[in-house]
Parts: structure tokens; sequence; C-alpha cells
């Protein structure tokens, strides 16, 4: 039982980052990015092609199947993915934005995104499977009967470690505390002097770096695919309506709630239908709670 | 055309608006072919119907809309072209008329927020702030969104203040208000002018607004009608008539 709580811990991490950027975007750019799950793909592709390049393998630290090497490409997938995304939002969402287009629209636009992207992937990539290392999990035991693995227990450390920098970035920067505010009142920010250009830069960069490093955890706890991301973005939209919409934190909730619940649905013999136990509990808080567990009722004055 | 600027007003331009079009969209100017003078100093608001312009004309100037042609002058600077963070930094002000705080926010972060772009003497300006607006200081704590109608107007009027503007624009700062809370509204405009900012407000309260100030523009239909003294307009018949509505009391539309 403990491990598939820990595997739901595991999983969640992944939905839960990848979900907090799909929470700076639905709050400071005012639109669902569809295209959401394809940037943890490009983090996890970057990454693996790092990892092909420095020709080294992953490397491994004491019991943890990954070291060093996993780390650098991390950090160099980081700075990619967030060039790419910054590169993606000039030629499509900035137009759409000069232009005043519809929510809609960017919807629709992120949606085409997410299959260029794919299948961009997929041509230069192939379609197959690929794998970071040949990594096979192996619990060992820390006391008595209770055993983890290893690699899963530093998921956790470095997912803990990216909430709480989060955390800190948005309300010990003023960058952090602009983009706040961009997302409360974008015509009040302006009017504060906030250049709002520069906060969805901002926002992009955060977003592409929390999708960096899930997209490649998620790559070393299983595999590389094009098809990834299309995974991925169903349980991270649950995450977000389920934590609620306005709160970041609440897409980190979220994220985890998915995640255990998936597991949950694994332990049962029911892991065909984990997507259906998953969207099930978001129709749940959808009835009791509309605005999520820890949104906020959307004001208008 | 331009009417003798009042005694307060010291009678030098601090901004100046030449054949001003702007709107939301291309096809559709809201501001026709508006040119006007502001001196340092003066409380100047911008009179009109429903539609005629005045909000799309402060929203012009600090770069909220579009402007087609013409130029706004700013300190013998060009600013039309600029964005709004940049002309917010040549300390221009504004205060939009609803959705002028941020309301999840305390009242203490809202100040905070103003300052953002300009944190010189912050602690000072702050001071001041709690000074003209004592309920600030009794609420810094709670969040905007609890705040009465008037203690909100107050707060983005603290908060414009903040970033410690030359030129400060208002949006219609008695809407929604009772007539005390007006008339306490604009004398807290009357003390941030007697403080050496110029204002520019909007007003439907037009007898109100203009008791409280040196000169008055009146917009139709996008263009520039009248600019003259306060005074003058608050004793001409004709404006009397559309405007004050009938009686000495009575209010406008």
């Amino acid at each position: 039982m403990i491990q598939y709580v820990v595997d739901g811990l595991v999983n969640g991490s992944i939905i839960a980052l990848g979900a907090v950027g799909l929470s700076i975007t639905y709050n400071v750019l005012r639109f669902a990015n569809f295209a959401q799950g394809e940037i943890l793909a490009i983090g996890a592709y970057m990454s693996m092609a790092l990892i092909v390049l420095m020709g080294v393998g992953i490397g491994s630290i004491g019991p943890v199947s990954f070291g060093w090497p996993l780390l650098v490409s991390i950090a160099f997938s980081i700075v990619l993915t967030s060039v790419t995304v910054l590169a993606v939002d000039w030629m499509l969402f900035r137009v759409l934005r000069r232009r005043s287009a519809s929510r809609i629209t960017f919807i629709i636009a992120a949606f085409g995104l997410s299959l260029i992207i794919r299948n961009v992937i997929t041509l230069v990539a192939g379609g197959d499977q690929m794998f970071l290392s040949f990594y096979i999990p192996k619990a060992i035991p820390v006391f008595g009967d209770f055993k983890v693995v290893p690699d899963d227990v530093v998921v956790l450390i470095i997912t803990a470690i990216c909430v709480v920098a989060l955390h800190s970035f948005l309300t010990s920067t003023t960058v952090g505390k602009k983009m706040r505010a961009v997302a409360e009142n974008p015509v009040l920010a302006m009017v504060n002097g906030i250049n709002v250009k520069s906060v969805i830069r901002w926002s992009w960069v955060i977003g592409a770096s929390l999708s960096a490093i899930a997209g490649t955890l998620h790559a070393h706890v299983t595999q590389l695919d094009p098809e990834m991301g299309f995974e991925l973005i169903l349980p991270m939209f649950a995450a977000l309506i389920v934590g609620g919409v306005t709160n970041v934190y609440g897409a980190v909730l979220g994220g985890f709630l998915i995640g255990l619940t998936e597991a949950f649905a694994v332990s049962m013999d029911l892991s065909a239908y984990r997507g259906a136990i998953a969207f099930s509990i978001m129709i749940v808080v959808l009835i009791l709670r509309p605005q999520g567990i820890m949104g906020e009722k959307e004001r208008d004055d | 055309m331009v009417v003798p600027y009042s005694d307060i007003s010291s009678g030098r331009e601090l901004l100046k608006v030449s054949n001003l079009v702007a709107g939301y969209r291309r096809d559709l100017p809201i501001v026709i072919d508006v040119s006007m003078e502001v001196y340092e100093g003066e409380i100047l608001t911008l009179l009109g119907p429903n539609g005629a312009g005045k909000s799309t004309l402060i929203k012009g100037i600090c770069g909220l809309v579009e402007v087609m042609s013409g130029t706004v002058v700013f300190r013998g600077v060009d600013i039309s072209d600029l964005e709004t963070h940049q002309i917010i930094e040549r300390r221009v002000a504004y205060v939009p008329q609803t959705q002028n705080v941020f309301a999840k926010l305390s009242v203490s972060h809202n100040l905070d927020l103003g300052a953002i772009s300009n944190l010189e003497a912050y602690e000072e300006r702050l001071e001041n702030v709690y000074i003209l607006f004592p309920d600030l200081w009794k609420f810094k704590d709670i969040s905007a969104g609890k705040l009465s109608g008037g203690q909100r107007q107050m707060l983005a009027l603290g908060r414009a203040l903040m970033a410690d503007p030359i030129l400060l624009l208002i949006d219609e700062p008695s809407a929604g208000l009772s007539p005390k809370l007006r008339d306490q509204v604009f004398q807290q405009v009357v003390q941030i002018r007697d403080s050496g900012v110029t204002v520019i407000m909007v007003e439907q309260n037009a007898r109100a607004a203009l008791s409280v100030s040196d000169r008055g523009i009146i917009l139709a239909n996008g263009r520039l009608r009248r600019v003259q003294n306060a005074k003058e307009l608050l004793e001409d018949p004709e404006i009397a008539e559309i405007y004050f509505g009938p009686g000495p009391t009575g209010r406008v539309s």
C-alpha cells in the first residue's frame, strides 16, 4: 500500500509542477494553455538530447540511480525550454495579444501549437519510446518492513524545493509581486508602472522552468515518447480545476490529489480506469466547490 | 479660446495635447481632434454626456488606449508613443473608475504596489498618504475588497499618490458615492492639488466638481466644445440647463 502512496506522490509531483505552469499562464495571460503538456515534453527531450550529447549516462549518487549528469541536463533543459517557449510566444501569442484576439482564439492556437510540437518531436526524435537510462526502480528498506525507492524520495525533494522556491519568488521578489498584480488586474498593474510585457516573459520562463524539471523527472521515472504531453495534459487540467484555477498553490495540491487518486485506482486493479477516476474526483469537486479547493470565487466589482 | 487660468494655478504649461485622435479601435476613434493645455497646480475637470470621450481622453494621455494621431507633450516630451509603464515612470498617475484597487491584497500591500516603480522616499510618502486618508491607516491590514465604496476610492487615490505624481488623472472619483462622501473626496482632491500635484478629473457631478475646480472642459461626441474658468461655467445659464438639471441642488444625469 505504502508503495502506491509513494507512486501517487511521485506522479502527483510531476502533475503538480506542470499544473503550476498551467495556472501561471491562465492567471497572467488569461487563457487555458493546451500546449502545456508539450512544454513538459520539450523539457524532457531537451534533457534527453543533452544526456546523449554528454555520453556519460545519468550518473548515480549513492543509492540514487541518477547523479550530476542528469542535474546538469535539467539545468540546460530549463534554459533551452525557456528560450523555446519565449520564441513561441513571440511568434504566436504576442501576435494574438497585439490583435486583442479573443480567449477562444488563444485556446485554439495553443491546441494547434501542441499538435505542431508533438509532430516536430516525432520528426526529430522519432516516434519510438526513449529512455534516459536503463533504470530499474529498486526499493531499499529504511526501517523494518518500510521500503522506498531512493529515486522517488529525490523526486519528492526536488518538487518540494521547487514549490518553496516558487513561493519565495512570488512573495519576496519584485518580479513575483508584479506578477501577482498583473494576475489580479492587468490595467491597474499597468497604471502602477508595471511593465506587463516583461511580466509576461517572466511568467513563461517560470512555467517553462518548472515544466522542464517535471518533464525530465517524468522521463526518468517512466520514459519519453512524443505523446507524453498529450497524456499529461488532462491530469494537469484536472489538478488545476480541483485545486482552484485562481490559486497557484491550489495547482500543487490538485496535482498531488490527482496523482494519489490515480495510484489508488492502480492499487484497486483499475489502472485502465485511472483517468476516469481522476475525472470523477474533478466532477465531485466542481459540484461541491466550483471554484476549486483553494480557489476564490470570481468577483465582479 | 483658452480662458486665463485661475489665481491658484501658476500659469506654467505642464501638459499640451494637440489634435489628439484616440480610441480602442483604429476604425472607431472616440476622441477626435482634441487640443488642450493643462497648467501646473490646477484642477481641470472634464465634463460631458456619457460617451463624450472624457475617460478615453485621459486614458489616451496615459497610454491605455491607442493614440492614432496628434501629440501629448508632458513637460516638454512627447509621450504619445510611450507605453503606459513608461508614462507612469515620468510621474503621471491614473486612477481608474472601477476595479481601481487590488481587491485580494491588503490596503498596505496596495499602497506598496503604488510605489513599485519609484521607491525613493517611500516611507515619507506612505506617511503622507496615511495623514491624508486616516481611514487607510485604520484598515491597513484588511483586504481592499472589504472596504466600503468611499474607502476604496481613498485607497485608489492613495495608491496613485504613492508613485509621487506630478500629474494625477482621476476617472470619476465620485461615481457611486453619497453626496457627503462625494464632497469629502473632492476636498481630498483639493488637498492633493494644494500639495503641488496637478489634477485632471473626469466627472458626471458637474456642479460639485466645478465648485472645486480651477477650469472645466466640456466634450461632446469626442470633440472639445468649451474650455473655461470653472466659475464662469458654473454661472453660465446654458451650461446650467444642460448639465446641472433643474434647481440649485439639481443633480446631473
